[in-house]
């Protein structure tokens, strides 16, 4: 079975950890990697070329915000139709539709629950069909 | 033969112009059909300064403001109230003294039998304090706006960033649960837990000394920088003595300012200093006397203190970003993303100004504006 290419962008390490666990308990092969800003994660997107099959986007960040990130992102050759899903503490109305215009394919809000983590993954890469935002109650 | 002067269409018509000349509260003038001032009251002495040997023989538009001379603006109300009767204007027009006043006015024309217009009365009333009235309320209503608009931002990423370490500490809990027996990894859980408490407590801390800030009347005193300076650097001995940091001092001068916003200023830039560094903090410190201009284009004197370091730095078109609240410049040293935020609030209420030139792996220079103290 081809190994399936998950980038997450975010600068919080323990997420980064967190979402790791997440992705150990996914029962396919999932080939990880992270960048801790969106100026990141546009050098190796455009550097590399193991281009990922679904990029998971924190919206708080330093420097170079989801936001910001990710219509760059949208931008770049060949991640016009990547499905980016926008993963954030965030729940709230503005964000969700913000980034709905800005051209993210899911929004994801952060929780606390790795069972929770992995299913909504594993539902992701079996390519269930799914709403945009993928847990509406919280 | 009876004297003129005591029949009753005398008497009567004496009292009426008495009536008029005494009126204090509004300024009535009669005025030829060219607006020559003909005849003046004591409202109308009151209102616009002149006495009536100054003023009649004169034209009324030596009470309008010059643009709206050259606007034409007095001629313009004539013809009107040539040619309705009536005219009324709001607007303000100046005293013999060249002070304004905001003056409500009503123009009405004087016509004879033949109905030709023989010239208007025109009726002034000073209504400057309602109009400044009305301004403040205006501003006042701005103000609250804006105010609420900040509440409302503030209230949006503060909820966003305290449910940061609550999800996480609920994240640590699930694994914890997951692995109870592994006790390791259990520990390992435990320390993550709590070191998002920690952080928790210390957004809460920073929220709460950042909102008290705007609503904090307490009185300004002379507060000597050097003293406050010494003040925060001892609380920082442990931190200093562990990086080796370095500090160069020049004298400070003395301002006005309130003591406890002072100590959180001098500390949350001094401990920037110290924390963004990957190296052995130098951290110069210096006060330069400047007149600064400010947006009301007023100059104002006062002391820029600079605050450099040689730091990690940043790219400077970030500089506006560092002072807003929850910004954060950098992953890699972790704070709560409001000790800028809160610096420039204190400037702010100092009535001074924080700025910050800063490059990449040159360190950055932080610069308070403090307006100078004046003793009454």
């Amino acid at each position: 079975m081809l190994e399936t290419n998950c980038l997450l962008i975010d600068d919080d390490l323990d997420d980064q950890e967190f979402f790791a666990i997440g992705l150990k308990k996914v029962p396919m092969p999932i080939n990880y990697s992270t960048a801790k800003n969106g100026l990141e994660a546009l050098d190796l997107l455009s550097s590399s070329s193991d281009k990922p099959h679904f990029i998971f986007l924190d919206l708080n960040m330093p420097i170079l915000s989801g936001k910001e990130c990710l219509p760059q992102i949208r931008q770049l050759a060949g991640y016009d139709k990547v499905p980016i899903i926008i993963f954030s503490t965030s729940s709230y109305k503005v964000d969700i539709e913000d980034c709905q215009k800005l051209g993210a394919t899911h929004f994801f809000t952060k929780v606390h629950s790795i069972k929770t983590l992995t299913e909504t993954i594993t539902q992701l890469i079996s390519g269930e069909k799914l709403p945009f935002v993928l847990n509406a109650t919280n | 033969m009876k004297d003129y002067k005591s029949t009753p269409t005398y008497q009567s018509e004496y009292r009426f112009q008495r009536m008029i000349e005494e009126v204090q509260d509004y300024a009535i003038i009669l005025m030829d059909e060219d607006g020559t001032i003909q005849n003046w009251n004591k409202g109308a002495q009151k209102i616009k300064g002149y006495n009536e040997q100054e003023i009649i023989g004169k034209n009324f538009s030596l009470f309008y403001l010059p643009e709206d001379q050259k606007e034409g603006l007095p001629g313009k109300l004539i013809n009107e109230a040539k040619l309705n009767g009536r005219a009324t204007h709001e607007g303000w027009r100046v005293r013999k003294d060249g002070t304004t006043f905001w003056g409500f006015i009503v123009i009405t024309a004087l016509h004879d039998e033949q109905n030709n217009v023989i010239g208007f009365t025109k009726v002034t009333r000073d209504l400057t304090e309602r109009k400044l009235a009305e301004e403040q309320k205006e501003r006042d209503a701005k103000s609250i706006e804006m105010q609420n608009k900040r509440l409302e931002e503030f209230a949006y990423v503060t909820s966003h960033d305290l449910q940061e370490p609550i999800r996480k500490i609920r994240a640590f809990t699930d694994l914890a649960k997951a692995e109870i027996d592994d006790r390791e990894k259990l520990e390992w859980y435990l320390g993550k837990i709590d070191s998002s408490a920690a952080k928790m407590v210390q957004l809460i801390k920073d929220v709460l000394a950042f909102s008290k800030l705007s609503h904090d009347h307490t009185q300004f005193i002379p507060v000597d920088l050097n003293a406050q300076l010494l003040n925060v650097l001892s609380e920082f001995e442990v931190l200093i003595s562990e990086k080796q940091a370095v500090l160069e001092v020049s004298n400070l001068p003395v301002i006005l300012g309130v003591p406890v916003q002072i100590h959180q200023l001098l500390s949350n830039l001094i401990s920037n200093a110290i924390k963004f560094n990957r190296g052995i903090p130098h951290i110069y410190i210096s006060c330069i006397p400047v007149f600064e201009i400010g947006d009301d284009l007023q100059q104002k004197s006062g002391y820029q203190i600079n605050f450099r370091d040689n730091g990690i730095g940043f790219d400077q078109k970030y500089a506006q970003k560092a002072f807003e609240p929850f910004e954060r410049l950098s992953s890699e040293f972790k704070g709560t993303g409001i000790g800028l935020a809160l610096c420039k609030r204190i400037s702010e209420n100092h009535k001074g100004s924080i700025k910050v030139q800063s490059e990449p792996g040159q360190g950055s220079t932080f610069s308070v504006f403090f307006p100078e103290l004046i003793t009454e």
